[in-house]
């Protein structure tokens, strides 16, 4: 809740940012008007879904607290909101249809998953995604019992330490720690959440293009889709990355044992990549409510050899 | 490869995997769409057209069976090695005369009246 809270001044910062560089189309009005429609619907769908996806988190982090004072459900929030805005894309991807002439023209190609992927963001998602996965299976192989006998919910060391010049059994526990107590209801929702993206794409994929004369922005529009389905997924991660990592680096702290090399160079990972991953999650957060707009505009184009550069003919 | 479209009309007298059959002919026969080359999956293309599935997939199995195309399980359908080659541009004038005069037939327009509309598209 802390870290929420926390991190909502540098999505407020991110937000602003990609308002200011927000992605504008602007066409005529009558031109590409199937398209333009087909955007205002996915659009109003995953707004939809996003505002939903809000409601879900803010319900995780306020009343799963005292649902499970343990805080597996808050644990959830970033993996709610994500799942929110790709229902609402792949509903949105779905019941958008163009409509159907007497005379109706495909253009013969092949559209792909790859063809549409924003080739950073992808590299971003799958890099955060590996991270996300190597410390929930590390967190889930190192964890163990905490004084309530909660499995992977604690990060026990046992050794034997020199005192005194003898040789006495010494053990040190410490948590939360991010083990299969956390790991397995934070797993699940994030394959949920891989399903639902690669069921989003396949959907943005699918959609049937509208008339020809619109294929450029009919690709375009996609790709934007694909963006934001990537920022949902990168937003989930790095969400879920950054108290996964502080808490990994809180639970790695020296004590009665030493630490072995392994765990020593674990918490100075863990230790960038928590407010790494919690700052680009913040931003990720930012972008995702600033997404690329097709704006009609309202007065005619001006015709080839008129004087005035926009807008109507002065009479 | 530059883009090409299909185009289906709904009210024309021939069926609508035959218009597709035969524009998809016309283009890998003419080397437009090379050897290998991949086909739209059946459902794209029929979303796209706002066809039936059926209507595409019956497409593909006639080009295949005519040796223009491929299909394989999971790699989709594509352009066969050495497909058929086009037909003459007098072969194909030949075709659209005799699928406009289908058309004129269906709306019950005598062969001189359609005759007399092309002299006079013609002389515009």
């Amino acid at each position: 809740m802390g870290l929420a809270v926390l991190s909502l001044p540098i999505a407020l910062v991110a937000f602003v940012v990609a308002l200011a560089r927000r992605h504008l189309v602007t066409v005529g009005v009558n031109e590409h008007a199937e398209v333009v429609r087909i955007a205002r619907h996915a659009r109003a769908w995953r707004v939809g879904g996003l505002l939903a996806g809000l409601v879900a988190a803010a319900l995780a982090l306020t009343v799963g607290q005292s649902v499970d004072a343990l805080g597996r459900l808050v644990a959830l929030a970033p993996a709610l909101l994500g799942i929110g805005v790709l229902l609402g894309t792949i509903v949105g991807e779905l019941t958008a249809r163009p409509r159907v002439g007497v005379r109706r023209t495909a253009v013969v190609e092949t559209r792909t998953v790859r063809g549409i992927l924003p080739p950073v963001r992808t590299a971003l998602v799958g890099v955060a995604g590996v991270l996300l996965a190597g410390a929930l299976a590390l967190g889930a192989a190192w964890g163990g019992p905490d004084d309530l006998q909660r499995a992977g919910r604690s990060f026990t060391q046992r050794c034997r330490v020199m005192v005194d010049g003898a040789l006495v059994s010494a053990w040190s526990s410490r948590g939360p720690w991010p083990g299969s107590f956390y790991a397995v209801p934070l797993a699940a929702a994030l394959g949920v959440a891989a399903l639902l993206v690669l069921a989003a794409l396949v959907a943005v994929t699918r959609r049937p293009r509208p008339q020809p004369e619109s294929l450029g922005l009919d690709s375009m529009l996609r790709r934007w889709s694909a963006g934001t389905i990537l920022t949902a997924a990168l937003f989930t991660v790095l969400g879920t990355l950054g108290p996964v990592a502080v808490l990994i680096a809180a639970g790695l702290q020296p004590g009665e044992c030493p630490m072995s090399v392994t765990q020593a160079v674990v918490r100075w990972v863990a230790l960038a990549v928590g407010p790494v991953a919690l700052v680009a999650g913040a931003a990720a957060l930012g972008a995702l409510l600033v997404t690329p707009t097709i704006r009609v505009d309202d007065l005619p184009r001006p015709l080839p050899g008129e004087a005035t550069p926009v807008g109507a003919p002065v009479r | 490869m530059t883009l090409q479209a299909v185009t289906v009309d709904v009210l024309d007298p021939t069926p609508p995997y035959e218009q597709l059959r035969r524009q998809l002919a016309d283009l890998v026969g003419s080397g437009v769409l090379a050897p290998g080359d991949r086909l739209p999956p059946v459902r794209q293309l029929a979303a796209d057209l706002g066809l039936a599935p059926g209507t595409v997939a019956r497409t593909y199995r006639e080009l295949e069976a005519a040796g223009y195309v491929r299909s394989r399980r999971g790699g989709g359908t594509r352009v066969a090695p050495h497909p058929p080659a086009a037909a003459t541009p007098a072969v194909a004038l030949e075709e659209a005369a005799a699928a406009y005069l289908e058309r004129t037939r269906v709306l019950g327009i005598g062969t001189d009246e359609a005759l007399a509309v092309v002299q006079r598209q013609a002389s515009r």
